[in-house]
């Protein structure tokens, strides 16, 4: 009889114990898978939006092959500094300058601009193996490397702003980081204050964007707005350089 | 006779009757909330087992649809995009010395003839030459009246040999 007194506080201690060590965890476990699947459908459905995303820009890249060869041209993936040399000279041609110098260096990125690209750490992040996608900058070196020009030319004033004009449209990605005008000095001795000879240093930084895997956010569209302000002067500097006789019996020889 | 007793002991057993209902009750009664709490317990378990299951599929779906994000199409339109953005940027911040030497051929003052100019990044710096020092005076006057240069400051100011006078201005343009 007294057993059965105790049956009853015995069982709701039972009932209290397997609430508390096993039910409560399991309610809480509960809560934050449910949490956990709800983030995981949004970046399904985050990721199924961009892949549907990414096949009408496909569509849309391929019925402007053209404005994307413009786009290359403009800012090419590789350093060309064939396409930099020949356009410079060609301008200082075209512009009635003389071109005394041009030498060419590429401009090595500092520390805290690879750290800023990333191009210090690896392109593959913990997220990627661990299936996630995180479409954010993931390693990226989207940062536009540098050909710095020093280009040395001598002519009027009138001629030098022509050249300038037409080095800012050259149909290339550049900066003209300085320029440096000067009177001739050995012929500003000889003729005085009315001499016209300038001589023009400038150091223009020409730009390119190598080709990477990086992953960024992809935009809804793509903005080919651009492509008209540059395209007269990308078709200009499209001048392709042509090999007329290649090989020699003796390299040596002029 | 026939009476003896027989009232008081009905309700004696009637007691004893209701211990035995009471303590039964109480055990069936917990008995009842034990099995609930194991069945929350079974459908909790099965729940939850079902949820991870979800999860796992829809990270295996995330990993498959993932590859098609990093696939070479999608580097593709991420490359032009960045090339697009990156010449939109350099079209519209474009500095062009040209500009600049329009800006001093509207300020230059008679008289006064520059022997140099340098621009770099939003300085620029000139050296002139002149007659006098009204001329001189009135050059820097046209540079500070200018709504193009800003912060103009003398550098040098010296005269050589011939009596001529070569001054140097520092200037930011906006």
């Amino acid at each position: 009889m007294r057993l059965k007194i105790l049956f009853f506080p015995i069982v709701m201690l039972l009932v209290i114990y397997i609430s508390i060590m096993w039910i409560w965890p399991m309610v809480t476990k509960m809560e934050t898978v449910k949490i956990d699947l709800e983030q995981k459908n949004n970046e399904l459905q985050e990721i199924l939006k961009k892949k549907g995303n990414i096949n009408l820009l496909k569509n849309t890249l391929n019925q402007n092959k053209d404005k994307e060869q413009m786009v290359i041209s403009y800012l090419p993936n590789d350093k060309n500094e064939e396409k930099i040399i020949n356009n410079v000279y060609n301008m200082t041609t075209s512009a009635g300058v003389i071109l005394i110098n041009m030498s060419l260096e590429e401009m090595k990125p500092s520390v805290a601009e690879q750290q800023n690209s990333g191009s210090i750490s690896p392109i593959i992040s913990s997220s990627d193996i661990s299936g996630q996608t995180d479409m954010a900058p993931i390693g990226t070196k989207n940062e536009i490397k540098i050909i710095k020009a020093r280009i040395n030319v001598a002519g009027s004033y009138e001629y030098i702003k022509i050249f300038l004009d037409q080095l800012k449209n050259s149909g290339m990605h550049i900066n003209i980081a300085s320029a440096l005008i000067s009177q001739q000095e050995n012929l500003a001795a000889k003729e005085g204050e009315n001499t016209n000879n300038l001589t023009a240093k400038i150091e223009a930084d020409f730009g390119y964007l190598p080709q990477t895997k990086a992953k960024i956010d992809l935009k809804s569209t793509l903005d080919f707005s651009v492509v008209d302000k540059i395209s007269s002067a990308v078709a200009k500097s499209a001048t392709s350089i042509e090999l007329d006789s290649v090989g020699k019996v003796n390299p040596f020889l002029p | 006779m026939a009476n003896i007793n027989l009232l008081q002991k009905i309700p004696q057993k009637k007691e004893g009757f209701e211990k035995i209902g009471i303590s039964n009750k109480g055990a069936g009664i917990s008995l009842v909330i034990l099995f609930i709490a194991l069945i929350v317990l079974v459908i909790l378990k099965i729940y939850v087992g079902n949820l991870d299951k979800k999860v796992l599929n829809v990270n295996g779906k995330i990993s498959v649809e993932s590859l098609v994000l990093k696939g070479n199409d999608a580097d593709h339109i991420a490359d032009v995009q960045t090339r697009l953005e990156k010449i939109k940027s350099n079209v519209d911040s474009m500095k062009n010395p040209e500009n600049i030497l329009k800006e001093l051929e509207k300020n230059m003052v008679q008289g006064v003839a520059l022997k140099s100019f340098e621009n770099k990044e939003s300085a620029v710096s000139v050296l002139a030459v002149t007659n006098s020092f009204t001329n001189m005076a009135k050059q820097i006057l046209s540079f500070k009246e200018s709504k193009y240069f800003k912060g103009i400051k003398v550098t040098t100011t010296e005269r050589d040999k011939e009596g001529k006078i070569s001054f140097g201005l520092d200037m930011k343009i906006e």
